[in-house]
């Protein structure tokens, strides 16, 4: 494979992994905290802190290469128990972003067909893609590269057009006093980018890990910045602040705008890219980072069954099972944005957790084969790892209504991560099969 | 049964060709699934091949050729190698643990850990 291919391959799967139909969702949650060029400036920021997270990660990465990351490097750094706790939350939040994936493209369906409930439509796509994951179907890298750079390049331009077209002018509130907001507005868009860390279990060679994978991730995060950026200039240029934050779909009324009645179906098709690149890489790499743990011995031995294709059934399953009743849930509560915001919070903690980990790990194995080290200072890794709760936190509490409600929603699935941390804990070292973390692989590079 | 503790790492990989060869549930897992298998120890000189076509493993030879299309590239001391291949250390595990690197396709990983859950019921 040639290198330049190899590269194009994985910016784009951690651009695709990141960009889903929820990303214009928390577009337009960000306008519900600022508004017109502070949106920009919230994206510029939290894509910023997501290329600093991206170069710890990929020292992570070259320290144990194409391994599942979210449990590697935090088992490697931390006690198994912190470790399994941050590895809940992370499906936590993969299940409440896939239900919220699911939920948008039942409204964009509805938008293109008003017969069809957004929850039929959504459980639909579970259904469609639990189907595709049984049969053990995979894109193939062409055709994954070419719907990303499709639906990249079709947001830019309609960004961009959407700039050159609209005429609203700066609302009277678009001043400098938004600045005060900024926090809350990043630690709701790092959502935007959360996922650009899949591609570090998809290294093709050992070379990948040197400069490939490590420069892929930055990249990305700047392809998608660049995206995000046009798309919120042209919402903000072209529909009024009401018509952003009235639904949790404002490209459907953003396309309309531009297209006429062609938008909606324009959506629809936006939508179907994006499922390509995010829901279904989601749910396959959800299931077998179940089945992983599985085979650790941390879940029940059900969840590491397959079947004669190599499919990981169990997992599939699992992840199926749980995405759709959490798409239930959001369906019939509207609690969509809840759901992504409570899963970002998550995530800021898992993301300072890999900060962290980089920290200890230079200190407890200095001499650990590395192929990477990142150029981010000390000092900065802790200002960084110390700020990302602090953001999540503080977009967990931005969204206007009952601050109580996204407090409550997080501290209950906290307590369910930690219930099933303990449980998981229990059945490792009750079976025995809990073993230390063995530092075979550490002779000097 | 060959033990990782005394066997060479060519004698645990040749034992497993065996078990692979004589298994028909693998026979179901890889029907259309010619691969390359490169078997690299971290910490030892030789590094081998193993081929698989045609629903079976024509062949484990020393030596290595990186670069191309349908090969799975094992990275891990010696150790650990004989340890997986002997069906002493889950290849999911030691993945997790981050002992061993996979360099693949994702359904290239997914199947392999099939045949080892099928020939060694790990």
């Amino acid at each position: 494979m040639k290198r330049w291919f190899e590269l194009l391959f994985y910016v784009t799967f951690g651009a695709g992994m990141a960009f889903g139909m929820s990303s214009f969702t928390m577009l337009s949650g960000l306008n519900e905290i600022v508004t017109g060029p502070w949106v920009v400036v919230a994206i510029v920021l939290a894509g910023l802190l997501c290329s600093v997270i991206a170069s710890s990660v990929a020292e992570l990465a070259s320290m144990y290469p194409s391994a599942p990351g979210v449990r590697t490097y935090l088992k490697a750094a931390f006690d198994n128990r912190l470790s399994l706790m941050l590895v809940y939350l992370y499906l936590i939040f993969m299940v409440l972003v896939a239900a919220v994936e699911a939920y948008m493209f039942g409204l964009v369906m509805r938008s293109v067909f008003p017969g069809v409930p957004p929850l039929a439509a959504g459980l639909g796509l579970i259904a469609f893609t639990v189907a595709v994951n049984l049969r053990g179907l995979e894109l193939p890298k062409t055709m994954q590269i070419c719907t990303t750079v499709l639906l990249i390049v079709l947001v830019m331009g309609l960004g961009v057009m959407g700039m050159l077209r609209g005429g609203q002018p700066p609302a009277a509130h678009e001043g400098w006093e938004q600045a005060a907001k900024i926090p809350a507005a990043v630690g709701m868009a790092v959502y935007l980018f959360i996922g650009f860390e899949w591609v570090t279990m998809l290294g093709m060679r050992p070379d990948s890990y040197k400069r490939t994978i490590p420069l892929s991730m930055p990249l990305a995060i700047a392809t998608n910045v660049v995206a995000y950026s046009l798309c919120a200039f042209g919402f903000w240029r072209l529909l009024s602040h009401a018509q952003i934050v009235a639904g949790t779909t404002p490209q459907v009324p953003y396309f309309t705008a531009l297209l006429g009645s062609g938008g909606p179906y324009l959506a629809l098709g936006i939508s179907f890219l994006a499922i390509f690149s995010t829901f279904n890489a989601g749910i396959m790499g959800g299931s077998r980072l179940i089945y992983v743990l599985t085979r650790e011995g941390i879940l029940p031995a059900w969840c590491a069954k397959m079947n004669e294709r190599g499919a990981p059934v169990g997992g599939i399953f699992t992840l199926g099972t749980l995405t759709s009743l959490i798409t239930v849930v959001v369906v019939t509560w509207h609690l969509e944005i809840l759901a992504a915001v409570i899963g970002s919070a998550f995530v800021c903690f898992v993301y300072s957790a890999f900060m962290l980990a980089v920290i200890k790990l230079r200190r407890t194995r200095p001499q650990a084969r590395r192929s990477f080290r990142t150029a981010v200072p000390q000092w900065l890794q802790w200002t960084i790892a110390a700020a990302f709760p602090l953001l999540g936190l503080s977009s967990l509490v931005s969204q206007p209504g009952p601050k109580s409600i996204p407090i409550l929603g997080a501290l209950a699935f906290t307590a369910v991560a930690a219930l099933l941390t303990r449980w998981s804990h229990a059945r490792t070292e009750k079976s025995k099969r809990a073993t230390p973390y063995r530092p075979v692989l550490e002779p000097e590079a | 049964m060959i033990e990782a503790a005394t066997a060479t790492l060519e004698e645990c990989l040749t034992d497993f060709r065996e078990r692979f060869n004589d298994n028909a549930r693998v026979k179901k897992l890889i029907v259309g699934w010619n691969r390359d298998i490169l078997v690299e120890p971290l910490d030892a000189p030789t590094a081998y091949t193993m081929v698989i076509e045609n629903l079976e493993m024509t062949s484990v030879s020393a030596g290595i050729d990186q670069g191309h299309d349908g090969q799975v590239h094992m990275q891990a001391d010696e150790e650990i190698l004989k340890r997986i291949f002997t069906g002493e250390y889950n290849p999911a595990e030691a993945l997790i643990d981050g002992n061993m690197a996979v360099f693949s396709e994702e359904r290239d990983k997914v199947k392999l850990e099939a045949i080892a859950m099928v020939i060694w019921g790990l």
